[in-house]
């Protein structure tokens, strides 16, 4: 008899794909840069739509004490209740969040910023990884 | 029905609002960051007002107290259908459509109907376009999505998970109500409200009235035609076509409905009282209303004048 399929494979492999659109959108030196072909696609934005949801809900688990903000830590708790593959998923998702937490976001403001605000948005980068650091410090010595 | 099933999205969606919270105070204290660096008092006068209605009649009063009501208004429609859509893992794309129509409707009804623009006008009357206008809650609009949602409930689907998918998506518009942020990739200003397109509704020049009433999809926009796009050749004047000039929150909740019952008593016939409550804005009859004095010069046409 074979094994069930292990649906935590096609969330892990999209998980893996968001995260790559993340360090696409991530990565100042790729602001006004087509990236083209099988990297292309491979990095492409459409796939973090599932996460329009799937962030905010990931913050909110940290915020309950329910999803440890440490990747690690993630990959350990979902392996053990649901599988190898849950793991992965669970890692690459937290790694994923995390970077939109600290990172991401400013450098979407500046790569589609207006000439007229970008001298006003120079100030993100540093203002997101402050608050991103201060939010995941809160969730792991405070809270939990 | 998997009530077990229908419990565990409930909670889903309520730790959703938990995040969507902490990504609103990231881009409210951005908001604070960017308008500093401008040199800039950090809170605008317009965002003190918008902080002031969301502590009114903001997060308890419109997310819990009337979204309870809501649902507990439409749960004897559901009683009354035979019809089920069961809420599973694989029906949850179809309840986010619905999810996505109930909204563009109510969304659609808040601009198009005097009485309900009245209320929702409320969001739109800030003459800025930044992230506190995210706070500028209408306290109202349980009130018109009750009739507008019904019809959806009949036909089988959960009102608790249809009122929390309506409700819940377009939190999304959360981070598009920028000017700072030009047009993203043109497949996504197409797909999803962005701050471009998002600013297109908030705007009252007469090319962009009445546009793009998405949650997080504009694709009821694009089939019912509201889509329009931000033109080059059009900056937005953001606002309403009869401008505030009060901070007063009281003022500001009670701004259109002053103006509707004096029309709707001045009206002379009753088909014209009728037309005040549920005709468009600016094509019912109105008593003139004064030009407001703070317009900058080419807004004064945009007022719109009585109709009859």
């Amino acid at each position: 008899m074979s094994a069930p399929f292990d649906y935590w494979i096609p969330a892990a492999v999209l998980t893996a794909l968001a995260l790559l659109a993340t360090i696409r959108l991530s990565l100042p030196s790729l602001i006004g840069k087509p990236v083209g072909g099988v990297l292309g696609v491979l990095t492409h934005p459409v796939w973090l739509f599932p996460f329009i949801f799937g962030i905010a809900v990931a913050v909110g688990l940290m915020i309950q004490g329910n999803l440890s903000p440490w990747p690690l830590a993630a990959r350990a708790d979902f392996a053990a209740k649901w599988g190898m593959w849950a793991g992965v998923a669970g890692f690459l998702l937290v790694l994923l969040v995390d970077i939109w937490l600290i990172w991401t976001p400013s450098m979407i403001a500046r790569r589609f910023a207006k000439p007229e605000s970008r001298e006003a948005i120079k100030v993100l980068p540093l203002f997101n990884v402050v608050f991103g650091l201060v939010f995941l410090a809160i969730v792991l010595f405070v809270w939990r | 029905m998997d009530q077990a099933f229908v419990e565990q999205l409930v909670k889903w969606l309520e730790i959703y609002g938990f995040g969507g919270a902490v990504l609103l105070l990231f881009v409210l204290c951005a908001e604070m960051l960017m308008r500093w660096k401008e040199g800039k008092s950090p809170w605008s006068k317009e965002g003190l007002d918008s902080l002031l209605l969301f502590f009114t009649v903001g997060p308890f009063i419109e997310t819990l107290f009337i979204n309870g009501l809501l649902i507990a208004g439409l749960s004897p429609f559901y009683a009354l259908t035979p019809l089920r859509i069961e809420v599973t893992w694989w029906t949850l794309p179809l309840y986010f459509l619905a999810g996505e129509f109930a909204f563009y409707w109510f969304h659609r009804v808040g601009h198009e109907l005097r009485l309900c623009w009245a209320d929702h006008s409320i969001h739109h009357s800030a003459s800025t376009y930044d992230f506190t206008v995210n706070l500028r809650f209408s306290p109202f609009q349980a009130l018109y999505r009750l009739p507008l949602w019904a019809p959806l409930v009949l036909l089988g689907f959960n009102p608790l998970v249809l009122v929390l998918m309506a409700t819940t998506v377009p939190a999304f518009q959360t981070f598009c109500h920028t000017t700072r942020i030009g047009r993203l990739s043109p497949w996504f200003e197409w797909l999803f409200v962005s701050p471009c397109n998002h600013g297109v509704h908030h705007a009252c020049n007469p090319l962009y009235l009445d546009k793009n009433y998405g949650g997080l999809l504009m694709i009821w926009d694009h089939v019912f035609g509201t889509y329009q796009r931000m033109e080059d050749d059009v900056p937005p004047v953001f606002g309403i076509t009869h401008p505030l000039e009060t901070s007063n929150p009281i003022k500001v909740i009670l701004h259109e409905f002053i103006p509707l019952f004096r029309d709707f008593r001045a009206a002379p016939t009753l088909g014209q009282k009728f037309g005040v409550l549920f005709g468009r804005p600016g094509e019912t009859f109105e008593l003139p209303r004064p030009v407001a004095s703070g317009l900058k010069a080419g807004e004064a046409d945009m007022v719109v004048e009585p109709a009859e």
